[in-house]
């Protein structure tokens, strides 16, 4: 029988004192060490002396340190609980920029705000994107060979990195030809998406699966952005995986899910993880009722904007919630989206009572 | 008359944005941050009026959003969860209205004022709209939204009166839930009654700029506001489907693209604006931004503003 109430994470964990500074060659606090010393013992990694020392006499490689923190993060997760993990996507600077990085055709540009006081580097495409290396391949792999719990990929989709682009490129071919500005911009955006999941997403997933992926997760965020794109959205997911034999889930937060449907039941993915606890209100649940959509479900219990810590009996109280709404979907337990808002401990104690909340949840119904 | 205006927040320096991350974490005092806002803005107004702006702002350096001044200065209404700034990677507070909204004091004045405004100057200040802020926010206190955007009405109207009496000469109100949504006949009727409120005596131009929706569905209700101007945002309204209709007012042109670094060439733009001119008859032509050129790095921005620049120097050769 089915495990009831799977637990997964979604993404990315904070990035603590000693890996950033690490990076940058800077020397560590005393602080910085507790932190990691703590961490590790609790996490039961060996071999952290030694990479604590290597940071000490700053001689570590990039690549030492990068190894170590994806375990780290592998055995964050794993000491929460979860059935599903992955590293916490140690290697990425984060969702946009780390594959951008990876993208010939997209240059980086400077900052742009995204709220209040934070910010992040948007590309724009100047160039056809060509992809310049199968950028999820080696993290996967050393995930792999590092857990013997079920492991997901998160992958940003092809509609969000284009969406998040600026689109330099496709809109100068254009300008001859089309002159209303709101019609060019329509058309050069389609090309945009549709090159990016064809050349950019698609042969990284390909090579994923070959490596021996079993459920990879297409990140966009920037799904619902624009209501009178969604049908561009789900054509350049499905042909993303158009054929591949995988499990796919696909990842939204922060959108007015109620946009996606019906077109929706046309997306090729066998999970949908959407984000609840943010806006403390499960209401949108009942869409996939309304629509017959008897999809895996990632419930968003946790709030990663927010330090509270959940119960486990509100997380209890909300798989429950769900589960009696909806008989037919399979559900699993997530936070809303990467914690790497949070700090090591507040994601620590949130993830661990999200596993106890779905094991009451299964008590609850045994 | 052709003039060239910004018409949203302009997005911060580096070197601000790093002093700002300095002072939340300690390392700097307010006085510190407060010094080097008012450099932002210094030179933010210096290259407005490089580039040959009448009506300048200051880039709006202390909004952190369109609506945080009112959340911090309004009895009423508290911060709500972050929320998607329309079509945008962009979010903002949700404005809870939870009581009665009342001020004690004026406000805007201290958001817009970053540094002290010169006499050489026009100055313009830019608003939220009152029916985009009621549409945006979650109302859990009022049991009629009119009764809501009634009660808004009368906070702008003493803030409006207010940025006159302290010099301001124009005001624009930013209203994309006017385009983003799609309003009866009776709600735009309404919107209207608002506006009437808000500027009847006021002695300053007035704009209401819709943009990120296609404002030609709306555009000959518009008209009939009490206001001198009307924006549009022409990336996300097609021209042909409004090139026919005469405008009695002010037209605010969003042509160039705040929410794409691709730079718009000033011939493409001239011959734009050439256009409006012989279809639409205008009364007057600001050409803008589509919106807050805050969605671009700030490098970017300062360029589009240059461009705004070269355009204004060929209309008024070629003109």
């Amino acid at each position: 029988m089915k495990k009831l109430f799977p637990t997964q994470e979604i993404g990315s964990l904070a990035k603590p004192a000693w890996l950033i500074k690490g990076l940058r060659g800077l020397p560590l606090l005393e602080e910085d060490l507790r932190e990691l010393d703590m961490w590790a013992k609790k996490l039961g990694i060996q071999w952290y002396e030694e990479i604590k020392q290597l940071l000490i006499k700053r001689s570590i490689t990039e690549k030492k340190l990068r190894d170590f923190a994806a375990l780290f993060n592998i055995k964050f997760f794993e000491k929460a609980g979860l059935d599903f993990v992955y590293d916490g996507e140690a290697r990425r600077i984060e969702m946009y920029e780390y594959p951008v990085r990876h993208i010939n055709g997209i240059k980086i540009l400077d900052w742009v705000r995204s709220f209040d006081n934070k910010y992040y580097r948007k590309g724009a495409c100047i160039d056809k994107p060509k992809l310049e290396n199968f950028y999820h391949l080696e993290e996967f792999k050393f995930v792999k060979n590092n857990t013997n719990r079920g492991v997901k990929i998160p992958i940003t989709g092809p509609y969000t990195l284009a969406d998040w682009s600026f689109n330099e490129y496709y809109e100068s071919r254009l300008v001859d030809k089309i002159k209303d500005f709101r019609e060019r911009k329509k058309v050069a955006k389609q090309e945009f998406v549709f090159d990016l999941a064809k050349e950019i997403v698609r042969p990284n997933i390909v090579a994923l699966v070959k490596a021996g992926a079993k459920w990879i997760q297409i990140d966009e965020p920037a799904a619902t952005t624009h209501p009178d794109e969604i049908s561009l959205f789900i054509d350049a997911f499905n042909e993303t995986v158009r054929g591949i034999d995988c499990k796919f889930s696909v990842h939204i937060c922060y959108s007015d899910y109620s946009l996606l449907y019906p077109e929706l039941l046309e997306l090729k993915a066998d999970h949908l993880a959407f984000e609840y606890a943010n806006r403390k209100n499960y209401d949108d649940l009942k869409l996939f009722k309304e629509y017959g959509d008897k999809r895996e479900i990632g419930l968003g219990v946790l709030d990663v904007h927010s330090d509270e810590i959940e119960t486990p009996e509100l997380v209890k109280e909300r798989l429950i919630y769900a589960y009696n709404l909806l008989e037919e979907n399979e559900i699993y337990a997530n936070p809303d989206c990467g914690l790497r808002t949070r700090n090591l401990e507040v994601s620590f104690k949130k993830l661990s009572n999200l596993v106890k909340g779905a094991q009451l949840a299964r008590e609850s119904l045994s | 008359m052709i003039d060239i205006q910004l018409t949203g927040i302009f997005p911060r320096s580096n070197e601000l944005i790093k002093t700002t991350w300095d002072y939340e974490k300690g390392k700097i005092g307010k006085k510190d941050l407060e010094n080097r806002i008012k450099q932002d803005a210094k030179h933010i107004i210096e290259l407005q009026v490089k580039a040959g702006f009448k009506y300048t702002t200051d880039g709006m350096l202390l909004w952190q959003d369109l609506f945080r001044p009112f959340i911090e200065n309004v009895d009423g209404i508290t911060s709500g969860p972050l929320t998607r700034w329309f079509d945008n990677n962009t979010f903002f507070r949700k404005p809870i209205i939870n009581d009665k909204l009342k001020t004690k004091e004026r406000f805007i004045y201290k958001y817009i004022q970053t540094i002290p405004l010169s006499d050489k100057l026009f100055w313009k200040a830019i608003l939220p709209g009152p029916f985009t802020f009621a549409k945006l926010s979650s109302n859990i206190y009022y049991d009629d939204f009119k009764k809501l955007l009634l009660d808004l009405s009368q906070i702008f109207k003493v803030e409006v009166e207010d940025l006159t009496n302290k010099g301001i000469s124009f005001i624009q109100f930013n209203e994309p839930a006017i385009t983003w949504y799609k309003l009866t006949d009776k709600e735009l009727d309404f919107i209207k009654d608002v506006y009437k409120i808000i500027t009847d005596d006021l002695n300053t131009k007035t704009c209401i700029h819709t943009y990120f929706g296609d404002a030609s569905p709306v555009l000959s209700s518009l008209l009939d506001y009490p206001v001198d101007y009307i924006g549009i945002d022409f990336y996300s309204t097609t021209f042909e489907e409004i090139k026919n209709l005469s405008v009695s007012k002010g037209l605010l042109c969003g042509c160039i693209d705040a929410r794409n670094s691709f730079l718009e060439n000033p011939s493409n733009i001239f011959s734009f604006i050439k256009d409006i001119k012989e279809h639409m008859e205008p009364k007057d032509i600001i050409i803008s931004p589509n919106c807050d050129l805050e969605f671009l790095p700030r490098n970017i921005a300062e360029k589009k503003v240059v461009i705004l620049g070269n355009v204004l120097r060929m209309l008024e050769e070629k003109l």
